[in-house]
């Protein structure tokens, strides 16, 4: 998981969160806005079809009552509501509300109704029916006027509550209608009536009773909605309430008793009535316009704040955005692209390419460090790297010396090894001989010398140490020893050795050396151990260990050194060895020993001499566990064969 | 450290704590034994009491202090037994330094 691919959705989701919240606010306030523009153009739409409303009361009443008075009909009243049933129309069809085909074909049909009254009641009649022509009118005109009230009542309908304070204000505009119907309608009844006293239809009155009734509802549900009203407001539609309840039914309550009772009234009382009914018509339309004024306002003020909402969040989404987006470019460019950069600088320092580019930063402070330390990471790379490559030059250097000292050592092992006999024999007498030297060179040396007289001699050196530096001695000695024995007068083996040991450097380090005479035609031979390893010999089922020893060659320059004899007939193995046969150790550091060396040759003394050495080779081999040795290992054996004089006893 | 000095009885004593003197440890041995001859010491002991092997290299630092040492130095050998004692009596050693059975009698010698 990275950084990028942790943050990124994280970004995402936060965005998303943001963006849906933001959204979710527009939309709701694009729904305020909308609803209350639709609102507006209810109310807008509402208001001529209320001028209508009032328009038919108007031509209903007037038209009512010239029927029954025989009186002219006002066509100017005609004209007034077909142009009101226009404008309605025509307001209704810019105003794109859903009811709108409906009130248009409401309309339509309003007018070709109202039309078909008009044409009805400009027929010429007999008098006695007037009043039927005119009831007739009026029934169709009421009709038309609780069509159009259907129709205001339409109009509202799919509306949302923008505003609660403007929910009462609906039933008030409704009660109000009931109470404006009231008086509308009882206005030209009882008009009508008073031009005919004292024939006055009681029928009628029972009319205007029961829409005084009706009025009476609607000032009970008035009552109840007062509370409710909005405090500006609650003081008029008192007013009102006063005027239509106290005033208005009071006198027409009186009127219609002394109409009914009498069959005419007297000029004030009607006076009064008139005066009621106007003042309190009066005081709804006023009403009515500051209702509408105040529904309009409050619209207009939702609609404000609904704009200045839509505005605010559409602000906020570019801010959102805004902000997400230069966060985004912070984190970016600040946080995950240098730590990208570093972690593939880091991946690549790791896979040891140090080639690489680390840019300045100038951002976070922790970043900074971070790439500073990278820097610093780089350095020791690039150091180490260097160290790596000089250290691997140096040890291809040391490789090459190596590889020259070891082919120097080789070619100089040839030489040494060149300078040993190899399997020779005079008179009878074999050498054999196993020789391997502890890394190349050796420090060991032997030679096989035939003498004038008839002898041979062997000489084993054992220069102290090994490696090169023993085996430069080994073959200065060995060369010492060679001269000396061939300048011997061959009297004193041990008076040789002795010259020898007197000729040694005192600066060169001492070695052992063990002098062996055979004289196969005498059958005897005798040795001189300078500090050499006791050599063995073997006889039939016979193992003699030979010498006591003595000094290395180079310790003493005066030494003297024992001379020992012995019998060498036919079938007798004289074996000189070196002292890394004894030495040899196991892997814990166990020697093998001359003690396990007389073992092992009194258990194989009956072996041919290659056999044997073979045997002793894979003995040493087994023991030591290692195909090299640590010290150089030499072994001689001097076998008389039947030219040697002399058999085993 | 090869080889550990103290003074005892008035005798410069090295004390070999190696059990294996061989051509690795011959180098500091003969270093050691050679740098207390050049600072004057003419006659000492050298206790192989621990050491349960020795080969020609360090025989060959044995005898370079010897030579160092001269004729009126002298070198004592103490504790030598086993392959070491072999080596010394096959080398004929006891011609070149003297050698005890024990530390004290190497002391006592040297005190003589």
């Amino acid at each position: 998981m990275t950084i990028k691919r942790l943050l990124i959705p994280l970004f995402f989701l936060m965005g998303v969160a943001l963006f849906s919240m933001i959204a979710l606010q527009l939309t709701q306030a694009l729904q305020v806005r909308d609803e209350a523009q639709r609102q507006i153009s209810q109310v807008t739409v509402r208001a001529p079809v209320v001028a209508l409303l009032d328009a038919l009361y108007a031509e209903r009443g007037a038209t009512y009552l010239a029927l029954m008075t025989d009186g002219p009909i006002d066509a100017s009243l005609a004209e007034k509501t077909n142009g009101l049933i226009a404008q309605a129309r025509s307001s209704l069809e810019s105003s794109g509300l859903p009811s709108a085909p409906t009130g248009i074909s409401t309309l339509n049909f309003l007018s070709h109704a109202v039309g078909i009254g008009r044409a009805a009641s400009q027929e010429p009649a007999a008098s006695t029916d007037k009043t039927q022509k005119a009831s007739i009118w009026f029934d169709v005109m009421s009709l038309q006027i609780d069509r159009l009230g259907a129709l205001r009542l339409q109009l509202l309908a799919g509306s949302h509550v923008v505003d609660q304070e403007l929910a009462p204000n609906f039933q008030l505009r409704t009660y109000l209608l009931a109470l404006l119907d009231h008086i509308e309608s009882n206005e030209p009844l009882l008009a009508a009536e008073l031009s005919n006293r004292p024939n006055v239809r009681q029928n009628i009155l029972l009319e205007v009773d029961h829409n005084r009734t009706r009025s009476e509802v609607a000032l009970e549900l008035l009552d109840e909605l007062l509370g409710s009203l909005n405090p500006a407001l609650q003081g008029e539609v008192a007013q009102v309430m006063t005027s239509v309840r106290t005033d208005f039914r009071r006198r027409e309550a009186e009127l219609t008793g002394i109409l009914r009772a009498t069959g005419n009234a007297s000029p004030a009382v009607i006076s009064r009535w008139e005066q009621a009914s106007a003042k309190a018509r009066g005081e709804i339309a006023t009403l009515q316009e500051h209702l509408g004024a105040f529904v309009r306002q409050r619209l207009d003020a939702h609609l404000r704040d609904a704009t200045d909402s839509l505005f605010t969040w559409a602000l906020a989404l570019m801010l959102t955005v805004l902000a997400l987006g230069t966060v985004s470019f912070v984190l970016l460019e600040r946080v995950i692209r240098p730590v990208e950069l570093m972690r593939d600088r880091m991946l690549r320092l790791a896979e040891g390419n140090v080639d690489i580019d680390i840019p300045s930063s100038r951002g976070l402070a922790e970043i900074n460090a971070m790439m500073d330390s990278l820097r610093v990471f780089r350095i020791n790379a690039v150091r180490r790297a260097r160290l790596q490559k000089e250290r691997l030059t140096l040890h291809a250097r040391l490789s090459e010396t190596y590889r020259l000292m070891r082919d120097d050592l080789k070619a100089a092992a040839l030489v040494q090894v060149s300078l040993l006999p190899d399997s020779r024999q005079h008179n009878g007498v074999r050498l054999a001989s196993f020789f391997r030297p502890s890394n190349y060179l050796a420090g060991d040396t032997f030679d096989f010398i035939p003498s004038p007289g008839g002898s041979v001699i062997m000489f084993q050196i054992d220069v102290a140490g090994h490696g090169t530096a023993a085996a430069l001695v080994s073959v200065v000695s060995h060369n010492a020893v060679r001269k000396a024995i061939e300048q011997w007068d061959g009297v004193s083996l041990a008076g040789l050795c002795a010259s020898i040991n007197a000729a040694w450097p005192e600066s060169l380090t001492y070695f052992t050396l063990l002098l062996v005479e055979i004289d196969p035609l005498a059958a005897r031979g005798r040795m001189v151990q300078a500090g050499h390893p006791h050599p063995f010999l073997l006889t039939g089922d016979t193992l003699v260990r030979l010498g006591a020893g003595g000094l290395p060659i180079g310790v003493l320059p005066d030494a003297d050194f024992d001379e020992v004899p012995f019998d060498f007939t036919s079938g007798t193995r004289f074996l000189a060895l070196t002292d890394g046969v004894m030495d040899l150790e196991t892997s814990e550091g166990e020697p093998f020993s001359e003690e396990r060396l007389i073992d092992f040759l009194t258990a194989k003394r009956d072996m041919p001499t290659a056999a044997l050495l073979a045997e002793i080779e894979r003995a040493l081999r087994d023991w030591h566990h290692q195909d090299t040795f640590k010290d150089d290992v030499t072994i001689v054996i001097l076998e008389g064969d039947d030219k040697v004089a002399g058999t085993q006893a | 450290m090869l080889a550990r000095r103290h003074e005892q009885d008035g005798v410069t004593v090295f004390e070999i704590d190696e059990a294996r003197l061989d051509a690795a440890k011959a180098p500091e041995l003969r270093q050691t034994l050679l740098d207390a001859v050049d600072a004057g010491a003419q006659s000492f002991v050298l206790d192989l009491t621990r050491v349960e092997f020795m080969d020609s290299s360090a025989l060959g630092a044995l005898i370079s202090t010897v030579k160092r040492l001269g004729p009126l130095g002298a070198l004592h050998i103490a504790g030598a037994a086993g392959s070491v004692e072999k080596l010394f009596a096959i080398t004929r050693m006891d011609r070149v330094f003297r050698i005890f059975p024990t530390r004290d009698a190497a002391i006592a010698a040297a005190q003589a």
